[in-house]
């Protein structure tokens, strides 16, 4: 499909609830215009879709005010953030962290290579941090700029965080070398991290978290790790995120995790992000009845790489085997949509999920898919 | 006294234990017992490291123990190496250049493979993390590489192995060196796209591709 026939098909499939109202009555087991959605992350590409390099977008409010405002006028997507992305609390403690031009940062220098510096990092206060200051200070900007949207704030995991700090190769040594201090890093991370969701709970009131853990998956850390050093602090930080921002978090692991699927099942989470390294319909087997699931549409094969038909059909395939989870699906990237993501492929995605996902309601098949399906029996009967 | 074979046993265990502070002393009686330092390398600490590797394969070992095993074979290697006879037979070792592409400094998977690559005999020249394309080239052909390897983390630095390979072409080159890509973000499919020889998971299978290409075995 060319993208002036995707233009044209979407005028087929209008949307007719606001992303809030969808929200609400999907939860609540309504029918609903069409499937919630979640393009992960999006901010980035979509600032490079609109002409901005990631720099503008990060260091100029103004900038990212337009982002916002562009995406919503174009791609009819709002909703703001105001968090600690996955190197923010590095960044806040003193690692070296490298804001490229374009393109996402990265940490250089971990800043904890010897555990005794570990006491001194500890007393910084972080509502007095001016990294976190500074980030609190963007959401109140957007807030300011766009009253009538959520504001949302991402967190990064307890062990993500620990292996930004301190470098990873040491982390995965301190596991059965340092267990202990290790464990005293871990949860001076969740400390900290929670310290910031009561900055965001003070000046916003409260509001939808998602921790972001990529480090924690069973590829880098395996079961055992998992189990001794991720799962006790990623219980404390739910709890505390839950205590602070009144309700539960979400939460999204990179790569496998379906080895830790068992033990995740007990974590206290709204929903569960899948990555695209894992079976979408093994997670709604295995994790629907607990969580609502998010996913799984691969980033860099087909968002970035993948034609405007190869986008629709696997968003198709996505809403075919999540849609069916008892506690609610979101159709949603495996992870953050890659920069340089096409305008083309934005809309394709957001035209599937219009198309096959309408008449979408909690734990069924949307009526998009079954009407299709029901269509396509008729045709080959003719 | 202990045996020869005593005394291998004890170091492939100690390094599929992760023993990596004991390892050294065990291997200077090794070699103040007179025995053969490549003997040790290849049935004591080589051993370990590759039943370290089966375990990984079995998802019993992850990648924390993999790092440690290495912990205790390169504690080893360090005792053992200086008694090698100068003409080991490492000249017949195929010859690996690795690292992370420019604009990237995630190398913890790089060092895996780097690591498993050694363990299985190749000579390995790392470039580290974020690698200028050139130095890939510039490296290869310096060192007559068999096989260059390349990884990333980042979507915004993929491009950058497609670059590589057009670069061996345009030196005439690329028949001659084999190029493998692995990294989060990497598939098989986008390996095929790009034109390179071979794309991996993980550390333990990329020997076995490294191995497959280079027509070792």
């Amino acid at each position: 499909m060319t993208y002036e026939e995707l233009k044209k098909e979407m005028e087929k499939y209008p949307e007719t609830m606001s992303e809030g109202e969808r929200m609400k009555k999907y939860a609540a087991g309504e029918t609903v215009d069409h499937i919630p959605f979640s393009l992960q992350s999006n901010e980035e590409a979509m600032a490079n879709i609109f002409g901005y390099t990631t720099a503008q977008w990060r260091n100029d409010v103004k900038v990212h005010i337009d982002v916002i405002k562009r995406r919503k006028e174009e791609f009819n997507i709002g909703g703001l953030a105001s968090g600690l992305r996955l190197r923010t609390m590095a960044q806040a403690v003193g690692s070296e962290i490298y804001f490229p031009e374009v393109g996402i940062d990265r940490v250089i220098k971990p800043v904890l290579t010897d555990y005794s510096m570990l006491p001194e990092l500890m007393k910084d206060d972080p509502k007095k941090n001016p990294v976190f200051l500074a980030v609190l200070q963007r959401g109140i900007d957007l807030k300011m700029a766009f009253p009538e949207m959520g504001i949302a704030m991402p967190v990064a995991g307890p062990f993500t965080n620990a292996s930004l700090i301190r470098p990873v190769e040491m982390i995965l040594r301190d596991t059965v070398r340092n267990p202990e201090k290790l464990n005293e890093l871990l949860k001076w991370t969740v400390d900290y991290t929670v310290a910031y969701a009561e900055m965001f709970a003070d000046e916003f009131g409260g509001g939808g978290c998602t921790i972001c853990d990529p480090i924690s998956c069973a590829d880098i850390l395996g079961k055992r790790n998992y189990k001794k050093f991720s799962e006790p602090w990623l219980e404390y930080l739910i709890e505390g995120l839950t205590q602070t921002l009144g309700r539960k978090p979400g939460i999204h692991i990179c790569g496998k995790t379906s080895p830790l699927w068992d033990d995740m099942l007990k974590l206290k989470v709204a929903n569960f992000s899948v990555d695209n390294m894992e079976d979408l319909a093994a997670a709604r087997d295995k994790m629907g009845p607990v969580f609502g699931l998010v996913g799984n549409v691969a980033p860099v094969d087909v968002m970035l790489n993948g034609t405007i038909d190869d986008v629709i059909e696997t968003c198709k395939q996505c809403i075919i085997k999540g849609s069916e989870a008892e506690n609610g699906y979101t159709l949603g990237t495996g992870c953050q949509v890659p920069i340089g993501t096409s305008r083309e492929n934005f809309d394709a995605f957001i035209y599937a999920a219009r198309r096959y996902g309408r008449g979408a309601r909690k734990g069924m098949l949307p009526l998009g898919i079954a009407e299709e399906a029901a269509n396509d029996v008729v045709m080959n009967k003719a | 006294m202990a045996t020869k074979e005593e005394l291998l046993q004890k170091m492939s265990d100690m390094v599929f234990e992760m023993e990596d502070e004991e390892i050294a002393d065990v291997c200077e009686e090794y070699i103040e017992a007179g025995y053969d330092a490549l003997d040790g390398i290849l049935h004591g600490l080589v051993d370990g490291m590759n039943r370290a590797s089966e375990m990984y394969d079995q998802e019993e070992y992850f990648v924390t123990d993999l790092l440690l095993c290495s912990d205790a074979m390169y504690a080893g290697l360090d005792v053992l190496r200086p008694h090698l006879p100068e003409d080991a037979s490492v000249g017949e070792a195929k010859k690996a250049v690795i690292g992370v592409v420019e604009g990237d400094t995630h190398d913890i998977g790089k060092n895996l493979v780097k690591i498993m690559m050694e363990t299985a005999g190749f000579e390995m020249f790392d470039l580290g993390r974020d690698v200028p394309l050139d130095s890939f080239v510039e490296k290869a052909k310096e060192v007559d590489a068999d096989l260059i390897m390349m990884s990333t983390l980042m979507t915004t630095t993929m491009p950058g192995m497609k670059e590589v390979i057009s670069k061996l072409r345009e030196q005439g080159i690329r028949d001659s060196i084999k190029v493998m890509v692995g990294g989060s973000p990497i598939s098989q499919k986008y390996a095929e796209d790009i034109g390179a020889d071979g794309y991996s998971r993980n550390a333990v299978e990329a020997v076995e591709v490294a191995k497959r290409l280079c027509g070792v075995e």
